[in-house]
């Protein structure tokens, strides 16, 4: 910490800042645009001048630009200064000079930082009267807007896209006042970050094209703090809604999580809870045709059916905790079924049991970021968990990092720093058995097939620890890359590590924790990451129950009650109808219509997790709390509500219902140890922030009555729910000390945009003033002894007249959910088959997945070795997801079909 | 080191040493200089001479002087980006610290004049016109500024200038000048001419908006109205 002098006041500031993030932190309203917390500075826009004195008699100064000025010990400046304040109001005014002010109809409108800053300067009066220049605008895809005449030139969005997440389709074109930032030509980008240009682009440039089709002011619409449910990771985000329906996911910092950035399938996978494919009465499925009926009928015939005989419960990874675990206390522990058939149901036990036993800690994405050595053994991160793989990125930020200090470069220098680090090495090596997008960050990108991918991590470990078990036959190209992996790592001070359950190998998980248990050995202290298939596997595998797989031999007879599940993904089709055929009868609890939901005898519509509150726990271990941004009408309600509903119905009295979400996580902290501590996720629903519960809408927001006027001037009460400690209207508290995992939106005087997240922040990049968001549930065992799994898998070893199938995890494509939306839908490129070997352009394969046959278009791919292939999972056959051996049957161009989809 | 001229001098002083080149100087600072002349001279080009050479001799001696029938009125000593000196200047000595003393900088050498028949308002758009083009784009101040300085000086020049327009122009200079505005030195050398230029020729500013038809506007649609 150095003293400064900011306009006569002495303030504490920290040294490794630059002078506009002391400012903010200091309270001050600098205005900004081309910095960025995440980005650094660059000096571009010339909007953050202050006057640096050169000592106390210095009385004339001169001006500075506060992004690029370091933070020194008893340095004097001013922001208030009367010459700094006309050179800030007049660097809007340059910037407007070419602004078409067309606030009214922008989109951005009432969250513009241009807006903020614009009123910030005081520049009211537009004395510039000439033509303004005007640019095309592009069609950028299903995601983002392109509206050109509005950008101030920050050369923000590049920074990001190329910069920070790697794209290369988005640059900045042109010179002088005709700079022009797009693609090369009209086209959808191409970066799963895309998204984030909505909110790193100051003006309404970059907008977010599905809101666009159910547009609504900031102000007039409520926020809710949410989790995203897409994939295992946890972002955390901040959902909008207005009129009922949901509107847009925006980012939520979280210091550890995702910090400022979401991935596409996150930001715009929402869309699925106002699709028409959900379910919005109870109903009795008669030959695959819904019925709706009343609910209370449903209950009642769900009462006859179940008042006697077994029942049998199937959870859900993609379900809250809370659902989960009323369905486990209805049906019993011993007839509830994680919802995951195998091997995922092994592996991700087999995932969770080496986390919490490992002396390795589980990696925070944050920590990712700096990690100086990092291995991904077995696994494309870059589809089964986007943002985390944007945080491994940053890792070359690193290597970057320690150029800068040689030379003695603030890290926040962006543009110095990056051409420091120009020809530094990245310390991170990937290797999997296809091309993934982080290689071309990686010091290494060793192409290996699973098994082998997993004998390399054995023989890592056995290089770090030499009682950790080697592979034997290796090949002397493998033995290298297993020293100077394990070189790389032991000489890091922060090594990580990578893997999950893409190609469903269990050797995969068992050699990274060898790899951990060896460093740790050595007096390391390693980070470890597997990612899970989905935001609730990690709280099922805690919590426990059978596979699908022992479910299918037991539940004959039994009235099975499938909580928001899609069997149909997970068994195939023989096992499937098998299951169904076998019961009793089938209810289905879902929010959606499913494959499995039409097999049903009686369905209960559950709220989505914008229409209900749960915990959901990632695959960091932590338990994290979305809160409900919709209240939804009756019938529905919240899947925990309908099983105690059911339970009364069945005359099962061992469900009492619970009055509010809090009591049922009372009752699982106290009844599951593992859970103790989720009632810490988030504050209960009686919050207060000085005695004032807290509010989800603005003050600003309109049309409170007007909006229904229509249907009835009456005002009527607002709705309420006992879940959440947000009231649904502006009347409430708000504050920037709110908690994090509360906040339903950024703003505060002056500050529209998610800017004003700054002042939300103890310091800016760091925690949350109001504290931590969500709480870690699964640790690993610090100096735990060394215990090595010793079953090294044999080399891959390739058939005859066979291909080994391997799932293609795509960011677009192979998620449930997500693919319920349709900008993420339309993203989606068809499934095609990749092979290793020549193909002829335009040939289809025939192959046999789990039993049934498909015709998929092939295409040759000369990164795979021959006889390997790849196919995107539950894309061609719903259940397929596990490699396997399959024959391809090839025809030629000529003979072409049209080809099957099971999306 | 990126400059051509500099780099050209390296193999000569190599060759014949440090005390050869100091002595081709015609001051303290040693070596010879690329000196030029554009503008109404009878022989425009470019000439090495010694450092320290006065303007009198490249102009007149060199370049043959000014043509038939038009006076030296000023003159931008060392190229677009320096500060213009009046004609009373005409025999200054072209080394480092002397143009400076006068208000301007010896800057390429390349010395640029204006006479007595040519617009000092449209020599100045002219120039301004090449620094808002060779923007690179990379800050306001200069990516934005310069393009407004460069239509206010097509209004004046055009009659169709304002008082305020001179204010305009005033506060870019004052406010685009200074080191340490922009990025890099692109823009306050695009200023120097302008603020120079400014003072220099006040009474020609002042005559251009004074007989210029008030209300008209931009060619194109937005203009005042907007
Ligand atoms: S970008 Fe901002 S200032 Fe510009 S028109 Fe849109 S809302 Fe208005
Ligand atoms: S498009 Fe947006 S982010 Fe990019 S330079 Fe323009 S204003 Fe900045
Ligand atoms: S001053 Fe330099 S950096 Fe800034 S826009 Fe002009 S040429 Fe580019
Ligand atoms: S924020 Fe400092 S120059 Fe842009």
């Amino acid at each position: 910490m150095a003293k400064i002098v900011i306009d006569g006041r002495e303030v504490e500031a920290r040294t490794d800042v630059n002078l506009l993030q002391a400012c903010l932190e200091a309270g001050k309203d600098l205005p900004y645009f081309c910095w960025h917390p995440e980005l650094g500075s660059v000096g571009a826009c010339r909007q953050c001048a202050v006057k640096q004195y050169a000592n106390a008699d210095d009385k004339r100064g001169r001006i500075v630009m506060a992004c690029m000025t370091p933070v020194t010990e008893g340095a004097i400046f001013s922001v208030d200064d009367p010459e700094a304040k006309e050179f800030r109001g007049e660097v809007v005014e340059w910037l407007m000079t070419n602004h078409p002010h067309d606030c009214p109809v922008c989109e951005e409108g009432g969250e513009c930082h241009l807006q903020d800053m614009t009123v910030m300067t005081g520049h009211r009066e537009r004395r510039y009267r000439f033509d303004k220049r005007t640019h095309n605008n592009q069609e950028l895809g299903p995601f983002v807007k392109h509206e050109m005449n509005r950008c101030i030139s920050c050369y923000r969005c590049v920074r990001f896209y190329r910069d920070y997440a790697g794209g290369e389709d988005l640059g900045v074109f042109s010179a002088h006042n005709n700079v022009y930032f797009g693609r090369h030509e009209s086209g959808t980008l191409e970066s799963p970050y895309s998204g984030n240009l909505i909110e790193v682009c100051p003006t309404g440039v970059f907008t977010d094209k599905p809101f666009s089709k159910m547009y609504s002011r900031k102000w007039d619409m409520r926020g809710a703090p949410s989790v995203c449910s897409n994939c295992a990771t946890g972002c955390n985000t901040i959902i909008n809604e207005r009129a009922g329906k949901v509107r847009r996911t925006l980012n939520r910092y979280n210091d550890e999580v995702n910090r400022y950035f979401l991935c596409d399938r996150g930001r715009f996978g929402h869309g699925w809870v106002n699709a028409p494919t959900r379910l919005r009465s109870a109903g009795y499925v008669i030959n695959g045709d819904m019925t709706p009926v009343p609910a209370q009928a449903a209950l009642d015939h769900f009462g006859k059916i179940a008042a006697t005989g077994k029942l049998v419960g199937i959870g859900s990874p993609r379900a809250s905790l809370e659902s989960n675990y009323a369905l486990r206390k209805l049906v019993g522990a011993e007839n509830f079924s994680t919802g995951m058939a195998e091997p995922e149901h092994s592996l991700v036990k087999l995932a969770v049991s080496l986390l919490g036993s490992s002396p390795a800690r589980i990696a925070t994405m944050h920590e990712m970021e700096t990690s100086d050595g990092a291995l991904i053994l077995g696994e494309d991160v870059s589809a089964t968990s986007p943002r985390m793989s944007l945080a491994l990125r940053q890792i070359k930020r690193t290597a970057f990092n320690k150029a800068a200090d040689q030379a003695r470069v603030p890290h926040w220098m962006d543009a110095s720093v990056r051409t420091l680090g120009q020809d530094t090495v990245s310390p991170l090596f990937v290797v999997s058995p296809t091309v993934t997008d982080l290689d071309g960050f990686a010091q290494d990108a060793i192409r290996a097939m699973p098994e082998n991918a997993a004998r390399l991590g054995f023989a890592i470990a056995h290089r770090i620890d030499s009682s950790a078990p080697d592979a034997s036959d290796l090949t002397e190209a493998e033995t290298a890359s297993a020293s100077r992996i394990a070189e790389a790592l032991l000489a890091a001070e922060k090594p990580l590590l990578v893997s999950g359950l893409q190609y469903a190998s269990a050797a995969l998980l068992q050699a990274t924790a060898n790899i951990a248990s060896a460093l740790a050995a050595k007096g390391k202290t390693p980070l470890v990451s597997f990612v899970l298939p989905e935001g609730n596997s990690m709280g099922l595998a805690l919590m426990g129950g059978l596979s699908l797989d022992e479910i299918v031999s037991r539940s004959a007879d039994a009235t099975l009650i499938v909580l928001e599940n899609d069997l149909s993904r997970r068994l195939d089709t023989v096992r499937f109808n098998t299951l169904i055929d076998n019961a009793a009868n089938l209810v289905v609890l879902d929010h959606s219509v499913t494959p499995t939901a039409i097999r049903s005898q009686v369905t209960f519509p559950s709220a989505a997790y914008t229409e209900t509150d749960g915990t959901l726990i990632s695959a960091e271990g932590r338990a994290q709390r979305f809160f409900q941004v919709v209240y939804p009408d009756a019938p529905l309600q919240a899947a925990w509500r309908w099983i105690a509903d059911m339970a009364q119905a069945a005359g099962r009295s061992h469900v009492k219902p619970w009055a509010k979400l809090d009591d049922l996580i009372a009752e699982i902290a106290t009844i599951m140890p593992v859970f103790a501590r989720i009632p810490e996720a988030a504050p209960a629903s009686d919050y207060t922030l000085e005695g004032v519960p807290l509010r989800s809408q603005t003050h600003r927001v309109s049309g409170r009555t007007a909006i229904r006027a229509n249907i009835s001037v009456r005002d009527i009460p607002p709705p309420a729910s006992p879940d959440t400690p947000l009231h649904s209207t502006m009347e409430g508290s708000y504050s920037t000390d709110m908690p994090g995992t509360l906040v339903p939106f950024y703003q505060v005087p002056g500050w529209n945009s998610e800017q004003s997240l700054n002042r939300f922040q103890q310091e800016i990049g760091g925690k949350m003033r109001g504290g931590d968001c969500g709480v870690r549930l699964v640790e690993g065992v610090a100096n735990a002894a060394a215990s090595y799994a010793m079953d090294v898998p044999s080399a891959f070893v390739p058939r005859v007249g066979q291909f080994m199938l391997l799932p293609e995890a795509r960011v677009f494509g192979t998620d449930e959910m997500s693919m319920m939306a349709q900008p993420i839908a339309d993203r989606a490129a068809p499934a095609v088959v990749r092979i290793g070997g020549a193909v002829a352009k335009g040939s289809q394969v025939r192959l046999s997945l789990n039993g049934e046959v498909f015709t998929v278009d092939a295409v040759s791919d000369p990164t795979l070795p021959e006889g390997v292939a790849t196919c995107p999972p539950h894309m061609v056959s719903r259940s397929w997801s596990a490699p396997g051996w399959v024959s391809l049957e090839m025809t030629a161009p000529a003979e072409r079909v049209e080809t099957e989809s099971a999306v | 080191m990126n400059n051509i001229e500099t780099f050209s001098n390296i193999p000569h002083i190599l060759a014949n040493g440090t005390e050869w080149y100091l002595g081709l100087s015609a001051c303290v600072d040693g070596g010879t200089k690329l000196y030029g002349v554009s503008g109404r001279a009878k022989r425009p080009g470019v000439f090495e001479l010694p450092l320290g050479t006065s303007l009198g001799v490249i102009l007149n001696e060199c370049a043959g002087g000014m043509q038939d029938g038009y006076k030296l009125r000023a003159f931008l000593p060392g190229g677009a980006s320096t500060a213009f000196l009046g004609a009373e200047h005409a025999d200054i000595i072209m080394d480092y610290p002397t143009p400076e003393k006068a208000g301007s900088r010896l800057g390429t050498g390349l010395a640029i004049l204006l006479d007595d028949k040519t617009s000092p308002i449209g020599m100045i758009r002219n120039l301004e016109h090449f620094f808002a083009q060779e923007s690179c784009g990379w800050c306001t101040p200069c990516r934005d500024g310069l393009p407004w300085v460069e239509r206010l000086l097509i209004a004046i020049e055009e009659g169709r200038g304002t008082p305020e327009d001179i204010e305009r122009l005033h506060d870019a200079a004052r406010l685009i000048g200074p080191m340490g505005r922009t990025f890099c030195a692109h823009a306050p050398g695009a200023i120097a001419p302008l603020a120079s230029g400014l003072k220099m020729f006040a009474e020609d500013f002042q005559r251009m908006v004074s007989k210029s038809t008030p209300g008209t506007v931009e060619s194109g649609a937005a203009g005042q109205a907007a």
